[in-house]
């Protein structure tokens, strides 16, 4: 991918497609900064023309929310630092500046963003928060609408608006940051976004441990019950199933933390290997984000902590027919599903019936199921229904924000 | 006084007990805790169940009334007042915790239950509320949703939003709707968040799905006296600077340790300092007594003169004291207070808490500073004399010029008090005519008809979303 110094404002034909890595576009336009971006908006207002608003081009496909864009517009060249002030554990970039560029730049002032939600590792700044999605340090540092203290965007009337700021606590005024953070592109085409920082701890260690997958189970779940919060308690069930628990803090903290997670019940019983320490236990969790990369079909099931095993069954009912593969967020009963490469022909024609039956049992635990990617002739609705008077909200506030379907992202369940 | 027909309808649907229309008995509801903003509602409805909201909210429209919910009232923002002759909807009735889920580290309430006492229930369980505004022995839950209300511990654990993890809330047409939920994972838009601090403008909360933390395993607490302000903010810059993230730091300035030590709750500062900042770190007992320590040198090189360590929790609750009750203790200097919730970017302290002592000085103004230091988020608070006229109009002077020098400084106009009446007409200095336009827009997305809580948050004037 071609660096922003060296951007175009325009790339066109089979350079746009390439540019996004075969996603189609005819074009892909690199606006400098919000105005320019404003201007864009107002020509295709004008024109009829949808846009469809990006970073790197990660999640493009709208997961779900999409509908086809004449246009593609990356903030890949607003890349810069807006304000940071370490002290103040908050910093303001560009959308369009790299996560990975941030994080490197974050570690040189011993700082760190701790969000680590799907496709982090290629995404920009604000592809991450346009997606809203998260990982397993949700529970120990919130979810990534938690970390977003301010947002600048263009709406589909090609407004600039700016909510929020870049003070920790604020309550003036509703808090449209949250709205924002997740709408995928469908109300503003985000330019900056200001984010809550914390001090990289100063020991990361990951404990893992093996065995059946009953017995993994249980010893994530109790785990996650210990009083002692883990940053993540994760469980791949492979063959054998693994138990990867992330204790982050002084070395003092994490030592006595480890020795309860070893002392915990269940874990006794599960062979532990060596642990992982440092660098080398965030690029362990760094490479976990990049589960679902490329992957055509990926569903998650999440419903209360307490009903995992139940969750992780109906998600293994898919994996099974998929041969796929299943990992867990164990603290927050999330638990995801991968197809193993693109799906034997039976298996694609009765996908919609299986995610269909998984996600009546996962509803009736008041759990849900969303498909987070898949192949747009699958036509899988990607959540489950919502209340009319949810979806008349959420209608207007697209049509608030942009009248004339100038953003090409739909309202969701729209 | 309320139509005859509107009358009969909540008592039909609440009982006769639940329909207050006494003038007297109205009095108490005038005001929140800021008693600048007092409007007489015309009646009070305090109904139990998540159907009578549904039942009182479609009658007061019916009426065509305003519609305006109300927890404890003790609110800093005159938010739950009823302006434009509304009904107040109260919460007090709404008191039951339906659910403490210790396995899934949950509670389900409905909005009146207080703050304080969801902690008390979930003790047992190893568990607590995070959120801890200082009004917890006595503010309701569904009031912190409303305002997502902050607290001294919000440092290290964040606010309201954070642990709002569900809710059911009845709009203005009398519809409901369930928002989130715990085991739901987020998708689509967030109107759960954006629910949260909506100060009743959008809809009633009947029901609150929070979560719980487990309790710390142990708390250090720390008080350093200093000889000037500016050093104590100093301290807290350099304390976090260090990579330190005590779960609370908050300061009170001399102005507010003379008031405290001259009232029933004096808490042993001694009256010649400028500031006291109290620190408390809390997590395993792995680790905390050398970031108490590392805090406490931090303190000494900044400048203090004394660091005390609270040997045990009788003393831990001497020196939190004094920062606890120091809005009770201010009531002694003056008959009227003006408290300000602005919020800062951390490191503009020392420089924003000089400019406010000379903006008080160019007044003839007393300023008594207590504030939550770690976020950045100030609490000053004018002292006067509502009689006399003219030193009220230098108060609001005074007041508006702190705003805009917090404001150019990056920071906001209110932390964790809310807009409600009282900062109106300030949220121009944060948000231009597009962003206004846009709030009154997203409002009127949840209440088309203008109905919940009208003339708080945002001034007047805009159509957006009318179509």
């Amino acid at each position: 991918m071609t660096g922003p110094s060296t951007l175009p404002h325009v790339l066109t034909g089979q350079e746009a497609s390439d540019w996004l890595g075969g996603f189609p576009a005819r074009e892909v336009h690199f606006p400098g900064g919000p105005e320019e971006l404003a201007e864009l908006v107002g020509a295709a207002r004008a024109d009829g023309r949808r846009l469809a608003p990006a970073g790197a081009g990660t999640w493009l496909d709208g997961g779900g929310w999409g509908r086809p864009a004449d246009a593609v517009v990356s903030m890949r060249r607003m890349d810069t630092t807006v304000h940071y002030e370490p002290a103040d554990l908050t910093l303001t970039v560009g959308a369009g500046m790299e996560w990975s560029a941030l994080s490197t730049a974050l570690d040189a002032e011993g700082q760190w963003l701790p969000l680590d939600p799907p496709g982090v590792t290629s995404a920009t700044v604000g592809g991450v928060v346009a997606a809203g999605m998260s990982g397993s340090l949700r529970t120990l540092y919130g979810a990534v609408r938690d970390n977003v203290l301010g947002i600048e965007g263009v709406t589909g009337e090609g407004r600039v608006l700016r909510f929020g700021g870049r003070v920790v606590k604020n309550v003036a005024g509703y808090d449209l940051v949250r709205l924002l953070t997740g709408s995928r592109g469908s109300l503003v085409a985000m330019t900056a976004v200001s984010l809550r920082l914390y001090p990289r701890p100063a020991t990361d260690r990951t404990l893992l441990f093996s065995g059946g997958v009953p017995e993994v189970l249980r010893g994530g779940a109790a785990v996650a019950r210990l009083p002692v919060m883990a940053a993540a308690v994760d469980v791949d069930l492979g063959d054998p199933a693994e138990l990867i628990v992330r204790l982050v803090g002084s070395e003092v903290e994490v030592s006595a933390a480890a020795a309860a997670v070893r002392a915990a019940p269940v874990t006794g019983s599960l062979l532990e290997s060596d642990p992982v320490e440092g660098g080398e236990s965030r690029a362990l969790h760094l490479r976990r984000t990049a589960w679902e990369d490329g992957v055509p079909w990926v569903v998650r099931c999440s419903a209360l902590p307490e009903h995992l095993e139940t969750t992780v069954q109906v998600a293994r009912r898919i994996a099974d027919a998929w041969h796929g593969d299943v990992t867990a967020h164990v603290q927050q009963g999330v638990v995801r599903v991968k197809a193993g490469g693109t799906l034997p022909a039976d298996a694609a024609q009765d996908t919609g019936k299986l995610v269909l039956e998984a996600r009546a049992r996962m509803e009736a635990m008041e759990g849900r199921l969303v498909v987070a990617s898949a192949p747009s002739e699958a036509s899988l609705a990607r959540s489950g229904a919502v209340s009319p008077v949810v979806k008349q909200v959420q209608s207007r506030l697209k049509r608030l924000f942009d009248p004339d379907g100038v953003l090409a992202p739909e309202a969701p369940s729209s | 006084m309320i139509p005859d027909a509107l009358h009969r309808d909540l008592t039909t649907a609440c009982g006769p007990d639940a329909v207050i229309v006494d003038e007297d008995r109205l009095l108490v509801y005038e005001s929140d805790g800021l008693t600048a903003h007092r409007h007489r509602p015309a009646a009070v409805v305090l109904p139990r169940t998540t159907e009578e909201v549904q039942a009182v909210v479609r009658a007061i429209s019916r009426a065509g009334l305003p519609i305006v919910p109300r927890g404890a009232g003790t609110g800093l923002s005159g938010g739950a007042v009823a302006v434009r002759g509304g009904v107040i909807v109260g919460t007090a009735r709404m008191n039951r915790i339906l659910v403490l889920d210790a396995v899934n580290r949950r509670a389900l309430l409905q909005p009146g239950v207080i703050n304080a006492h969801l902690s008390e229930a979930a003790r047992p369980h190893g568990l607590y509320y995070a959120p801890d505004p200082s009004s917890q022995t006595t503010c309701t839950i569904g009031g912190n949703v409303a305002e997502n209300s902050g607290g001294p511990h919000c440092l290290k654990y964040g606010v309201t939003s954070r642990y709002v993890r569900g809710l059911s809330v009845v709009l203005s047409d009398g519809s409901v709707v369930s928002l989130g939920g715990m085991g739901r994972e987020q998708d689509g838009y967030d109107l759960l968040g954006l629910f949260v601090g909506s100060e009743g403008c959008f809809g009633i909360a009947t029901e609150v799905e929070v979560e719980l933390l487990p309790i710390p395993e142990t708390v250090r607490t720390l008080l350093a006296i200093f000889d000037e302000l500016e050093s104590a903010g100093q301290a807290v810059s350099d304390i976090i600077g260090a990579g330190l993230l005590p779960a609370a730091m908050e300061i009170i300035d001399g102005e507010t340790i003379r008031a405290v030590e001259d009232s029933v709750f004096a808490a042993g500062y001694p009256t010649d300092a400028e500031a006291a900042l109290v620190i408390e770190f809390d997590g395993p007992e792995a680790g905390i007594d050398d970031d108490a320590r590392r805090a406490a040198s931090l303190c000494e090189e900044t400048g203090a003169r004394e660091v005390r360590l609270a040997r045990d929790e009788e003393e831990r609750l001497a020196l939190w004291k004094g920062r606890k009750k120091a809005f009770g203790a201010m009531g002694r200097i003056a008959p009227d207070l003006l408290v300000q919730d602005a919020t800062v970017p951390r490191t503009a302290l020392p420089r924003i808490l000089a400019g406010i002592q000379t903006i008080g000085r160019r007044y003839g103004l007393t300023v008594a500073n207590v504030f939550h230091a770690g976020d950045g988020n100030l609490h000053p608070n004018i002292l006067f004399d509502r009689r006399d006229a003219e030193e009220l109009a230098r108060v609001e002077r005074a007041s508006k010029e702190i705003m805009e020098l917090c404001v150019e400084a990056g920071g906001t106009i209110t932390g964790e008090h809310g807009v409600g009446l009282d900062k109106r007409d300030y949220m121009p200095l944060v948000y231009g005519p597009d962003e206004l336009d846009a709030l009154w827009g997203v409002r009127r997305s949840f209440d088309p008809d203008g109905l919940m809580n009208p003339g708080k948050v945002l001034p007047d004037v805009s159509t957006a979303g009318t179509t």
